[in-house]
């Protein structure tokens, strides 16, 4: 790479660019037919291009932008499992299962298989979303992270699974819940982006449960009755038993569990994951008023809200709050059970509309 | 030096894992080298941003030395000489609520 003044510049690769559409408009004039309709076509397609951008942009204002496509379909997930071998480092490790291939034996590879494809198809039945960044984007997981790391998280390309000290955590691959948390932090990342700090933070924790929760209702066949609403069940350890969080009842997941319940208990100096107990318990009342499955009205109002263009990457629960009730009014009618059970919800949470 | 050392955020951030230390227990060495890196730490300063979400953060303070305030390491900064607090929390931790005591 060339320097110039102090400063890096890319150089310039004629195989990697198009031609600029100053060129493009000469050649549409050209006297020869063939290289005019050629060009014109081109135009066209540039065109296309350039407002899908454009739209795109104005759409998320600071957010992550997602590539622009036209011929995708969507509906089929491309996952690629990894095995770290312990390594801690964030690259994607040895490739041991690819779209379509059997399982192997190890049982965190197929988890973690399984537990991206739940979480795929939950996206695409209910949202029609194509993955976590709506464009078909292949979903990478990397199993056996670190030595008996008590952890899985979404570092931006992909997911990390550790398998666990035994106490706190066991093998994270099998929590559905939690594949289902961990790439909605991919699918908030290419939305609102919420900042990971203060309110906004703990709104995307909350969006990583609301929607990991119902990852894991649908691959099990539950409805907002029969859920138990609790998060990371099946992957805690002896210290940390029963759950990490419960959606209903914030604050009692664990002898440990400090999430308040409403916003008296609000603490502005809490990690995210404490606050998040909040907007959690909004979910879950508005849920579970509605009854039936979670992704039939209550999960797409807060899709709704969450991709909703008004919906700063610093937002507070109360704008976020706003936008749903918004929402649900909007598709389901000002007076509807939907609006109302949502706005009594944030009402029985003491976030002011 | 006794060393307190928390370790918060991750998937389960909504508790904390705690431990202390006391580097006159460990080798002579041991504990001239840990203590030298923690005197490096980043006293007072900031949190990072987190490099992603649900990453692991770690709170150091120092209870003879309250003055000194808290530092706060990311998960990829407790490397080299400091490995030994991650090793210690791991062992010897003890799970409690998130906000601090």
């Amino acid at each position: 790479m060339p320097q110039s003044w102090g400063k890096t510049v890319r150089e310039h690769d004629p195989m990697r660019c198009i031609l600029p559409a100053s060129l493009l408009d000469r050649l549409a004039r050209s006297e020869d037919a063939a290289v005019r309709a050629a060009a014109l076509d081109a135009l066209a397609l540039d065109t296309r291009f350039r407002i899908a951008r454009a739209e795109a942009a104005a759409r998320l204002g600071g957010r992550a932008a997602a590539p622009v496509t036209f011929a995708r379909i969507g509906g089929e997930v491309h996952r690629t499992i990894y095995d770290k071998h312990h390594s801690t480092t964030q690259t994607l490790g040895t490739a041991v299962r690819h779209e379509g291939q059997r399982a192997d034996g190890d049982v965190a590879v197929t988890e973690a298989y399984d537990g991206l494809g739940n979480t795929y198809d939950f996206y695409w039945t209910t949202f029609a979303r194509d993955s976590i960044d709506g464009q078909g984007r292949p979903l990478h997981g990397c199993v056996h992270f670190g030595q008996d790391y008590p952890n899985a998280f979404w570092d931006g390309h992909a997911m990390f699974f550790g398998d666990g000290d035994g106490q706190f955590l066991t093998r994270t691959t099998a929590g559905i819940d939690v594949i289902g948390h961990e790439l909605t932090h991919g699918v908030t990342q290419y939305e609102a982006n919420l900042v990971y700090s203060g309110q906004s933070g703990a709104l995307n924790e909350s969006i990583s449960d609301v929607f990991g929760i119902q990852v894991k209702q649908m691959a099990l066949g539950q409805t907002s009755e029969t859920s138990d609403w609790l998060i990371g069940a099946d992957i805690v350890g002896p210290q940390l038993a029963p759950a990490l969080r419960s959606m209903k009842d914030p604050g009692h997941a664990n002898p440990h569990d400090d999430q308040p319940t409403d916003m008296d208990g609000y603490r502005p100096e809490g990690d995210v994951h404490t606050n998040s107990g909040i907007p959690n318990r909004a979910f879950y009342l508005a849920a579970s008023k509605l009854g039936g499955n979670a992704w039939d009205a209550a999960g797409p109002i807060w899709y709704a809200a969450l991709r909703d263009n008004r919906l700063n990457p610093t937002a507070t629960f109360q704008e976020f709050a706003r936008l749903t009730v918004a929402n649900a009014q909007q598709t389901y009618g000002q007076q509807s059970a939907e609006a109302d059970a949502v706005t009594a919800a944030w009402d029985t949470v003491k976030v002011p509309l | 030096m006794r060393i307190r050392i928390r370790r918060v955020g991750g998937l389960a951030g909504n508790v904390a894992l705690g431990a202390e230390l006391d580097t006159t227990r460990l080798p002579a060495g041991e504990a001239a080298r840990l203590e030298a890196a923690v005197d490096g730490l980043p006293w007072g300063a900031a949190a990072a941003a987190p490099p992603h979400p649900d990453a692991f953060r770690y709170e150091v303070d120092l209870p003879d030395q309250p003055e000194r305030g808290t530092a706060v390491l990311q998960e990829g900064q407790l490397t080299g000489d400091l490995d030994g607090l991650r090793t210690h929390l791991q062992q010897h931790g003890i799970v409690g609520p998130s906000r601090r005591p």
